[in-house]
C-alpha cells in the first residue's frame, strides 16, 4: 500500500514540478512584457493521514500562481501617476507658451515694443521728415499684428487642448469600460480557483489599465475578495459593485473662446482637483494659458489708453472735417462715468479747435466734461454733443448706433487738444489705436488712411514735435492700472513669471517623475521577471523532477522486486 | 535627472535594462543641452531654463534696445546741430564784415560814392544772410522753428525781412529723461521780431479760471482740504477732495457739496472787494480752512485760516489764458468801450485799425489782430501774466496806438505811453534834454512860451511841464488817434507853432497848427524794430546811402550788442553739441558695458561647454562599454 501511496506522492511531485517549469517559461517568455507581473507558484504539503502509529506525509501541491505584486506600492504609484501627469502636463503647456513667446530672440514682442517707440523717437528727432510719420504706422501696425497673433496663437493653443482632453477623455472611458470587463472576466476565472490571483493575465491587463487610468485622472482602487475591483476618483465613483459611471466634456466660454471642461456622465460633477492629466491640462490652459491672455490684455488695453490719451489731445498736419468716435454708447443719457467704454473717463475737459481753412484763425472752445457727482448735471454723451453742437462752425450728432459723430462746416477743421478728461480716448475721437484689449486691438482707420491725422504736435506748425515727444514719454511712464510699473517693464514681468513658473513646474515634474521612476523602480524590482532566478528556479525543479523520477524509478524496481518473489 | 535608489533584494532584468535605458537617455540629453548651447552659441534657448537670467537678459537686450535708438537720435541731433553751426558761421562772417563797412563809412572820410559802393556791400551781406538763413538741411529749413516746411524768411518791398517760422523747439530725447533741443529758430538766431509785450493784466479769477492758471500759471498740486463750520454747539467738518477739481467753480461745487444737506452750509464765491481771491461765507457762525497735513492746497487757494465769520482769500493771480473775457482783464475793470475805438496799428507803410469791439475773450482779440493783415502774431506773454503782440516783419517800424479810446492802454500794449521813457525814443537815441533842452512854443496869441524839459525823464512829464509852463490855457495830452503828443492851446486863435529844434524834433511835436479849433498832434516817436542782424543790416544800408552819420554810429553800437547776442547764441550751440559729444561717448561706454553683462548672462563660454561636452562623451562612451559587457552575463547560457 505505502508503495502505491509513495509512487502516487512522485507522480504528484512531477506535475507540481512541471507546472513550476511551465510559470517559470511563461515568466522568461514574458520577461520584456511591459506591465508584465511575474508569478510564482505556490507549494505546500499534501495533507498528511494517519496509518498506524504513523502520520504519513503525502507529498507536495501547488496551491496557487500567485502574482508577486505590492498592492500598497500599487496605489502609491497611482497617486503619483496622477501628480506626476498633472505636472508634466502643466510643463508642457508653459513649454508651448514659452516657444509662442519667443524672448531672447529679436523676434519677440518687448523688441517689437521697442521698434515702435524707436520710430516715435525718429519722428520726435526730424518730424519734418513724412516717411518718418510713416514708419510710426508701419511700427504700430507691425505692434499690433504682434499682439493680436501672439493673442491668436495662445487662443489656438488654448483651444487646441480640446482635442487633448477629448482624446484623454476617450481613453479614460475605454480603460473604464476595459477595467469593469476584466473584472467580469477575473471574478469568473478565479471563481473555481483555490486562491486570488489566479487569472495572472488578466490581473496585469487590469493593473495596466487601472495605472494608465490613474494618470489620467486621480484613482483609487479597493480589490473586493471576489476578485473584483472598485474604482474612485475624489469623492465620485467610477466603478462600483457592477455599476460604472464615465466622464465626458462639457463646452464653456472663457476668455473669448470655446473650451471644454471634464465632468462625470452620471453626478455631472466635475472631476477632482487633485491631479491628473486632464487636470492639468486644463490648469493649464486656464490658469497658465488664461492668465498670460489676462495680462496681455492688460497690456494691451494700458498701450491703447496711454498712446490714445496722449494722441488725441494732439493734432497732425490737418484738421477733420469730420470725425466719428471708433467706439459707441448704448444709453447716449447715460452719465459718461457710468457707460462701459475702454478707458476711464474723470471729471475735467478739452479744448475743441475749430479753424478756418481760409483764413488760417482757429477758435478754441474748451468742453469741460462735469463727472463731479453733485448737482445731477453729471455730463452725458447727450450733454456732451450738446456741448460740441453748440460751438460756432461745428455741429455734433449721435449716430443711431451710439458714436458721436463731429461734421465742421465746409471750409472749417477741427482738432483737439488739452483732453484732462480721457472722454476723446475713451470714445475713440482722434486717437491711433482701437479697441479694449489684446484680441481687438487695431490702428484706427482714419490715421493709417491719411497718416497726416498722426498727431505728432500740438498745434505750433508741421515741425512741431511735442505730442509724439510725449507719447514716447507716456510708454515709458509708469501706470496705475499696471501696478505703477511701465508696459515694458510688466511685459517683462509677465515674461519672466512665465520663464519663473515654468521653470518651478519644471523641477515639479521632474522630482515627481523622479519618484515615480524610483516607485516604478521598486515595482519592476519585485514584480519584474529576473532570468537569472527563473534559471535558478528552471535548475531548481529540474533537479526536484529528475528526483522524483527517481523515486518512481526506484518504487518501480521494489514493484519488479515483489512481483518476482 | 538622477536614478532613483536601488532597493535591497532582487534584481530583475528587465529593471537593469530601464534603469540603463535611463542612464542612456539622460547622458543623451546633456549631450544634446551641451550641442545646443555649441550651436547657439547661448547658455539657455527658452527663459525658464534660468529664469534669473533671462530677466537679466530680458532686461539688458531692452536696455541695449533703447539705448541704441538713443544713440540714432544723438547722432541725428549732431547732424542737424552741426549745419545749423555751419550755416551761422557764415553769418558770423557777416557780422565782422559789417562792422568794418560801418567803421569805412562812417566820418567825413568817404565821398558819397564809397558810401554808395558800401551800401551796394551791405546789400550782398543782406543777401547772404538770408541764404544762410533759409538753410534746407535733410528736408528742414533750419531755422523756421517748427513751421519747417517753407522758406521761413522772404524778402519784402523796402528791403523787409517778414519771418514765417515761430519760436518752437523741436527737442529730442537723448538719454532716460534727458531731452536736448535740435533746432535753432529763426528768433533766437536772428533776433528778427520786434515785440510788444503788456505788463501783468490783472485777469480776475472767476469760475472758469483753471486752477492751473493760477499763481501766475504755476499752478499748484491740488488735493484735499479740511473745511470746519460751527455755529454754537453745532460743529459740521469735512475734508473735502478738491483731486478732481479743474476750475474754480469745481472748487465751490465740491467745498459746497461736501455741505449740502447738513445743519450748517458754506458758500463759495469770487470776492468781490478784491476780484482775485476766494471767499467762503458760512449759513452762520465761522468757517475755517486748514491744509491737511504735509499739503498746501487751502493755503495755495489763499483760504486757510482760523475760523472766522467769513474768509476772504488772497490773491490768487491766475496767469492771462486765450479764455480769459477781456472784461475780467484788471482787476475786473475790463478794457473799457471797445465800440467805434480799437487799436491803431503801424507797421512799416501799412496800418489798420482792429476793431475789438466783438471780441469777447482774449482768444478773439488775438484772431481781429491776426487778421489785421499786418503780418501780426499774438499771444500770453513769456511769464504768463500778460498778452504779447509780435510784428514778423524785420526791419519795417511797429507801433500801437490808441484809436480814440482806451484799448490799448487797458490792454497795456500802446507803444508809446505817458510812462515811456524819454531816453527810450527814436530807436534809442532819445531826445537830448541833458544840456537844458527847451521847447520854444508860439502860442496862439502870439506869446512865446518856453517849456524847460531839462529835468524830464518821461513822456508824462513832458505833458506836465508844457501844462505847467502854459498857465492853464496851454495843455499837452497823448494823441488820442495813434501814438505822439498832442498840445492844444485856448489862447487865441492865431496858430500854434513849436519851434524846431533837438527836443522838439526828437518828441516829435515840431510843427505848426493853423486851424483854431485843432490840436497840434505829434508823431510817433517810440516806434519798436527789430535789433535783429537783418533789420539792422537794412537800416545801415539805407544810412550808407543817406550819410547820415549819426544813424551810422548809432548802429554801430546796435550791431557790437547784437553781435554779443549773436555770439552767444553760437556759444550756447556749442555747449549744446558738447553735451551731445559726451552724451554719445556716455552711450558708447554704456554699450559696451551692456553688451559685456549680456554676454555673460548670455551666451554661452565655449571653453566651458566644450570642456563639458567631451566629459559628457566619455561618460556616455563609459556607460554603453559597461553595459555592453555587463549584460552579456547570464546563467541562462549555463544552463
Amino acid at each position: 500500500m505505502s508503495l502505491t501511496a509513495a509512487l502516487a506522492t512522485a507522480s504528484r511531485a512531477l506535475e507540481v514540478f512541471s507546472a513550476a517549469v511551465q510559470v517559470s517559461s511563461s515568466n522568461i517568455a514574458n520577461a520584456n512584457t511591459p506591465g508584465y507581473i511575474r508569478e510564482e507558484l505556490t507549494l505546500a504539503t499534501e495533507d498528511p493521514y494517519k496509518r498506524g502509529g504513523l502520520i504519513v506525509g503525502t507529498g507536495v501541491k501547488a496551491t496557487a500562481v500567485r502574482q508577486a505584486i505590492d498592492q500598497f506600492l500599487e496605489s502609491r504609484i497611482h497617486l503619483t501617476n496622477s501628480e506626476t501627469h498633472a505636472s508634466s502636463a502643466r510643463e508642457s503647456i508653459y513649454a508651448q507658451l514659452e516657444g509662442q513667446l519667443r524672448e531672447l530672440g529679436d523676434q519677440d514682442l518687448s523688441s517689437r515694443f521697442s521698434s515702435f517707440l524707436a520710430a516715435i523717437n525718429e519722428v520726435a528727432n526730424q518730424p519734418e521728415q513724412g516717411s518718418l510719420r510713416n514708419s510710426i504706422l508701419s511700427e504700430g501696425e507691425l505692434l499690433v499684428a504682434d499682439i493680436t497673433s501672439l493673442r491668436t496663437r495662445v487662443d489656438e493653443l488654448r483651444t487646441g487642448q480640446t482635442v487633448r482632453i477629448e482624446n484623454l477623455v476617450d481613453e479614460a472611458n475605454n480603460l473604464i469600460d476595459e477595467i469593469a470587463d476584466l473584472n467580469l472576466k477575473i471574478t469568473k476565472q478565479e471563481s473555481n480557483g483555490l486562491l486570488a490571483s489566479e487569472a495572472g493575465g488578466l490581473r496585469t491587463q487590469r493593473y495596466d489599465a487601472l495605472n494608465r487610468l490613474s494618470e489620467i485622472i486621480p484613482t483609487r482602487f479597493i480589490e473586493q475578495p471576489n476578485g473584483n475591483v472598485d474604482v474612485y476618483s475624489g469623492s465620485e465613483y467610477v466603478l462600483f459593485s457592477g455599476h460604472l459611471q464615465h466622464i465626458e466634456t462639457a463646452t464653456i466660454e472663457d476668455r473669448g473662446v470655446d473650451v471644454e471642461v471634464v465632468q462625470f456622465t452620471q453626478t455631472h460633477s466635475r472631476i477632482s482637483q487633485a491631479g491628473g492629466e486632464i487636470r492639468g491640462v486644463i490648469e493649464g490652459r486656464d490658469e497658465i494659458l488664461g492668465g498670460f491672455i489676462d495680462d496681455l490684455d492688460q497690456i494691451a488695453s494700458s498701450l491703447i489708453s496711454a498712446v490714445n490719451r496722449v494722441h488725441s489731445s494732439g493734432e497732425g498736419l490737418e484738421g477733420y472735417s469730420t470725425i466719428t468716435s471708433t467706439n459707441q454708447v448704448d444709453d447716449a443719457n447715460a452719465v459718461l462715468s457710468d457707460v462701459d467704454l475702454p478707458g476711464s473717463i474723470n471729471h475735467g475737459s478739452f479744448e475743441l479747435k475749430v479753424t478756418n481753412k481760409r483764413t488760417g484763425i482757429t477758435q478754441v472752445e474748451t468742453i469741460r466734461i462735469d463727472l463731479d457727482g453733485i448737482g445731477g448735471n453729471d455730463t452725458s454723451l447727450e450733454d456732451l454733443r450738446a456741448a460740441i453742437d453748440s460751438a460756432a462752425n461745428v455741429s455734433a450728432t449721435i449716430t443711431t448706433t451710439g458714436e458721436l459723430k463731429l461734421d465742421a462746416d465746409p471750409d472749417f477743421e477741427l482738432r483737439f487738444a488739452d483732453d484732462t478728461s480721457g472722454v476723446l480716448a475713451a470714445l475713440g475721437i482722434n486717437t491711433f489705436f482701437t479697441g479694449s484689449d489684446s484680441a481687438t486691438i487695431g490702428i484706427n482707420s482714419l490715421v493709417k488712411e491719411n497718416q497726416n491725422l498722426l498727431a505728432t504736435g500740438q498745434g505750433a506748425g508741421p515741425s512741431d514735435n511735442r505730442n509724439v515727444l510725449q507719447l514716447a514719454t507716456a510708454l515709458e511712464q509708469p501706470l496705475d492700472q499696471l501696478g505703477g510699473r511701465g508696459i515694458e517693464e510688466f511685459y517683462q514681468n509677465v515674461v519672466s513669471g512665465i520663464a519663473q513658473g515654468a521653470s518651478a513646474e519644471n523641477a515639479k515634474a521632474t522630482g515627481l517623475e523622479q519618484f515615480r521612476q524610483s516607485l516604478l523602480s521598486q515595482r519592476e524590482q519585485f514584480s519584474g521577471v529576473s532570468l537569472d532566478e527563473e534559471a535558478v528556479r528552471l535548475i531548481e525543479f529540474q533537479q526536484a523532477y529528475a528526483a522524483s523520477a527517481r523515486v518512481i524509478r526506484s518504487v518501480d524496481e521494489l514493484f519488479d522486486i515483489l512481483v518476482t518473489l | 535627472m538622477s536614478i532613483g535608489p536601488i532597493f535591497p533584494g532582487r534584481l530583475p532584468n528587465s529593471f537593469s535594462f530601464r534603469r540603463l535605458n535611463q542612464q542612456i537617455q539622460n547622458g543623451q540629453a546633456e549631450l544634446q543641452r551641451i550641442q545646443d548651447q555649441l550651436t547657439s552659441g547661448q547658455q539657455y534657448l527658452v527663459p525658464s531654463e534660468d529664469p534669473a537670467s533671462a530677466l537679466n537678459t530680458i532686461v539688458l537686450q531692452t536696455r541695449l534696445e533703447r539705448q541704441q535708438q538713443f544713440k540714432a537720435n544723438v547722432a541725428t541731433d549732431r547732424s542737424l546741430l552741426a549745419a545749423t553751426e555751419n550755416a551761422l558761421s557764415s553769418v558770423s562772417d557777416v557780422v565782422n564784415t559789417a562792422k568794418s563797412l560801418i567803421l569805412q563809412g562812417i566820418g567825413s572820410t568817404s565821398t558819397d560814392a564809397e558810401r554808395r559802393g558800401l551800401a551796394t556791400e551791405v546789400s550782398g551781406l543782406i543777401d547772404q544772410v538770408l541764404n544762410s538763413a533759409n538753410t534746407k538741411f535733410r528736408g528742414r529749413y533750419l531755422f523756421a522753428g517748427t513751421e519747417t516746411d517753407s522758406e521761413p524768411f522772404e524778402l519784402k518791398a523796402a528791403g523787409n525781412v517778414l519771418y514765417t517760422g515761430n519760436a518752437q523747439q523741436i527737442r529730442s530725447y537723448i538719454d532716460s529723461g534727458q531731452q536736448i533741443v535740435n533746432n535753432l529758430d529763426g528768433q533766437s538766431a536772428f533776433n528778427v521780431l520786434a515785440t510788444v509785450e503788456s505788463d501783468d493784466l490783472n485777469v480776475a479769477v472767476t469760475t472758469e479760471t483753471r486752477l492751473a492758471n493760477l499763481h501766475g500759471g504755476a499752478g499748484f498740486k491740488s488735493g484735499s482740504i479740511d473745511v470746519a463750520l460751527q455755529d454754537g454747539g453745532t460743529v459740521v467738518s469735512r475734508t473735502v477732495d478738491l483731486s478732481l477739481a479743474e476750475t474754480i467753480g469745481d472748487v465751490k461745487t465740491f467745498i459746497e457739496g461736501a455741505f449740502a444737506g447738513q445743519a450748517l452750509t458754506v458758500t463759495v464765491d469770487v470776492d468781490p472787494a478784491s476780484p482775485s481771491g476766494l471767499r467762503l461765507t458760512p449759513s452762520s457762525g465761522t468757517v475755517a480752512v486748514s491744509n491737511l497735513a504735509g499739503s498746501r492746497v487751502a493755503s495755495d487757494l489763499g483760504i486757510a485760516s482760523a475760523a472766522v465769520t467769513q474768509i476772504s482769500g488772497g490773491d490768487l493771480n491766475p496767469a492771462v489764458s486765450i479764455h480769459s473775457r477781456l472784461a475780467d482783464l484788471n482787476n475786473g475793470a475790463g478794457i473799457g468801450p471797445t465800440v467805434g475805438t480799437g487799436l491803431l496799428i503801424n507797421v512799416g507803410e501799412k496800418s489798420a485799425v482792429v476793431d475789438v469791439s466783438s471780441a469777447v475773450t482774449v482768444q478773439d482779440l488775438f484772431n481781429e489782430i491776426r487778421l489785421a493783415g499786418l503780418d501780426l502774431d499774438a499771444g500770453i506773454s513769456a511769464d504768463g501774466t500778460g498778452i504779447s503782440i509780435v510784428s514778423r516783419l524785420s526791419g519795417a517800424e511797429f507801433s500801437i496806438g490808441e484809436n480814440g479810446g482806451g484799448v490799448a492802454t487797458a490792454l497795456g500794449i500802446r507803444t508809446l505811453t505817458a510812462d515811456t521813457l524819454l531816453s527810450d525814443l527814436n530807436s534809442g537815441a532819445g531826445a537830448q534834454l541833458q544840456s537844458g533842452g527847451t521847447l520854444e512854443i508860439t502860442r496862439r496869441d502870439g506869446s512865446l512860451t518856453s517849456v524847460d524839459l531839462s529835468a524830464a525823464q518821461t513822456i508824462q512829464d513832458v505833458i506836465d511841464a508844457i501844462g505847467s509852463a502854459g498857465g492853464g490855457t496851454l495843455t499837452a495830452s497823448l494823441n488820442s488817434v495813434g501814438n505822439g503828443i498832442s498840445i492844444s492851446d485856448t489862447s487865441g486863435a492865431g496858430p500854434l507853432t513849436v519851434a524846431e529844434n533837438d527836443v522838439a524834433i526828437a518828441l516829435g511835436v515840431a510843427g505848426t497848427q493853423i486851424n483854431p479849433t485843432a490840436d497840434l498832434v505829434g508823431e510817433d516817436v517810440h516806434k519798436k524794430k527789430s535789433d535783429g542782424l537783418i533789420s539792422l543790416l537794412t537800416s545801415l544800408e539805407q544810412a550808407l546811402k543817406a550819410g547820415d552819420d549819426a544813424a551810422l554810429s548809432r548802429i554801430n553800437g546796435q550791431v557790437d550788442a547784437e553781435a554779443d547776442r549773436f555770439f552767444q547764441t553760437l556759444g550756447e550751440l556749442g555747449v549744446r553739441a558738447q553735451t551731445l559729444e559726451a552724451v554719445e561717448n556716455r552711450l558708447l561706454d554704456d554699450e559696451v558695458l551692456i553688451n559685456e553683462d549680456l554676454s555673460q548672462q548670455f551666451d554661452a563660454d565655449l571653453a566651458e561647454v566644450l570642456s563639458n561636452f567631451v566629459a559628457q562623451q566619455q561618460v556616455l562612451q563609459a556607460t554603453y562599454q559597461v553595459a555592453g559587457q555587463g549584460f552579456q552575463l547570464s546563467l541562462i547560457q549555463f544552463l
